[in-house]
């Protein structure tokens, strides 16, 4: 009797013991799971920030030798338009700065509403307009661009601007552009669509032939970098962005003609 | 680790209700739709360079100088609580932070729409201003479904024991 109880007494303890083992096993294996996949998905989140960063400073570095655009200056890359620029006393009109992107839908609707009263009040002197160009959509829309044969569209439109405004045809070929943008974003401007374009703008002849050649050559590219560049650096970032004398349009501002007309009407001293 | 919450709201619970919060099955499902959620918007965000840090700055909530870190270490922290998830390790913790991460992104939008700008969110790469049409529809979508992905993040930071997971 005493024999057998004492058998069952060191089975038990047996089992309790192994089962104690089996425990402190598991528990050990899971805390080497825990090292190591703590270890591993943090070393993956490491080299997910420091390769793009690694990247990310090759690309945005600033075109020194860029050839600019007649008029264009470093200090904004921006393209000026109107006649307030050279008035006698253009520190008293208002400055409007419109950063674009050919590619965006925004921007199309934008110019669809607002873009003739915009060239309306530069045209008359009362604003002081910049465009500003930006192509973060052919970042975005990298697969889009290429699927439809047209990979960086909003660039290849870009330094067409740059050429127009050598060519004295900056608004027309900004309006062209614009009227012509495909209804699916990512579609992007065919070459063919955009000296269209130019040819839409009234350029012909050897001044047609000079504009394709600037064109081709991609002329402006490294401005456009640098434009690009600068949209990222001062933080605006986004398409269509107003900056009236400094100040961000708010809303829907950009997008009515009535209240832009107010707006500078207001920050006209 | 994994003991179960004891708290008068939920002694007073019905007997299937009980039954139904907690559970590991639904567990594991929340754990799975978080981890696809983060690793696609992760993903998506680490294929456009400049994407995320515009999407970022479109916000207009942080200085623009911060925006380049942000929009590398967002993606990679989606990324990474992505990972833990899917595998089912420190569940408790990545459930938090995600929720956490969810609520800022609540807040961020909640903040453009009453500051009436138009932006996309960037929750899935992309990012950036657009048109203001049909702006109060797709924000309250947008808030809707990050509130929901903040539920599931607090479920998982209360009950962590899932199914198909690393750790028990």
């Amino acid at each position: 009797m005493a024999k057998e109880n004492q058998g069952a007494k060191a089975a038990r303890q047996a089992a309790a013991e192994a089962r104690t083992a089996a425990a402190a096993a598991e528990k050990a294996r899971e805390r080497k799971i825990r090292i190591f996949g703590g270890i591993a998905v943090v070393l993956v989140m490491g080299a997910l920030i420091a390769v793009p960063v690694m990247q990310g400073k090759n690309k945005t570095a600033t075109v020194t030798n860029a050839v600019l655009p007649q008029g264009v200056t470093k200090d904004t890359y921006g393209v000026k338009i109107g006649s307030a620029w050279t008035a006698a006393n253009p520190d008293s009109i208002p400055k409007l700065q419109i950063w674009e992107d050919f590619q965006c839908p925004a921007c199309g609707q934008m110019e669809q509403s607002s873009g003739a009263k915009i060239l309306e009040l530069a045209d008359a002197g009362k604003i002081r307009l910049e465009w500003r160009p930006t192509v973060f959509i052919d970042d975005k829309m990298v697969n889009e661009n290429l699927a439809a044969g047209n990979p960086k569209s909003s660039r290849q439109a870009t330094i067409g601007l740059g050429c127009a405004v050598d060519a004295g045809i900056a608004e027309k070929y900004h309006a062209a552009v614009f009227a012509s943008q495909p209804a699916t974003e990512g579609d992007g401007y065919s070459n063919d669509a955009l000296l269209m374009a130019a040819q839409t703008a009234g350029l012909s002849g050897s001044a047609y032939d000079t504009f394709k050649s600037c064109f081709d050559k991609k002329t402006y590219d490294g401005w456009v970098t640098n434009s690009y560049n600068a949209f990222s650096a001062e933080g605006v970032s986004s398409t269509p962005t107003g900056i009236l004398n400094g100040t961000e349009l708010k809303g829907d501002t950009l997008f009515d003609p009535t209240a832009l007309e107010a707006a500078v009407a207001a920050a006209t001293k | 680790m994994t003991e179960p919450v004891s708290s008068e709201v939920f002694d007073q619970m019905s007997e299937p209700a009980r039954k139904f919060f907690g559970h590991p099955a639904i567990g594991t499902v929340f754990r799975l739709v978080l981890a696809g959620v983060l690793l696609y918007a992760g993903g998506v965000k680490m294929t456009e360079p400049h994407g995320a840090r515009d999407a970022i700055n479109a916000y207009r909530l942080f200085p623009p100088s911060w925006a380049p870190l942000m929009g590398y270490a967002l993606p990679a922290l989606e990324i990474g609580l992505g990972l833990l998830l899917l595998v089912g390790l420190f569940v408790r913790i990545s459930g938090l932070v995600t929720a956490v991460l969810m609520t800022f992104f609540v807040f961020g939008i909640a903040s453009v729409w009453a500051r009436g700008y138009s932006i996309d969110c960037g929750c899935f790469g992309g990012g950036g201003d657009i048109s203001p049409h049909g702006r109060a529809v797709r924000y309250s979508q947008e808030i809707a479904r990050d509130l929901m992905f903040t539920g599931m993040g607090v479920w998982l930071a209360i009950w962590p024991r899932t199914l198909l997971a690393l750790e028990k």
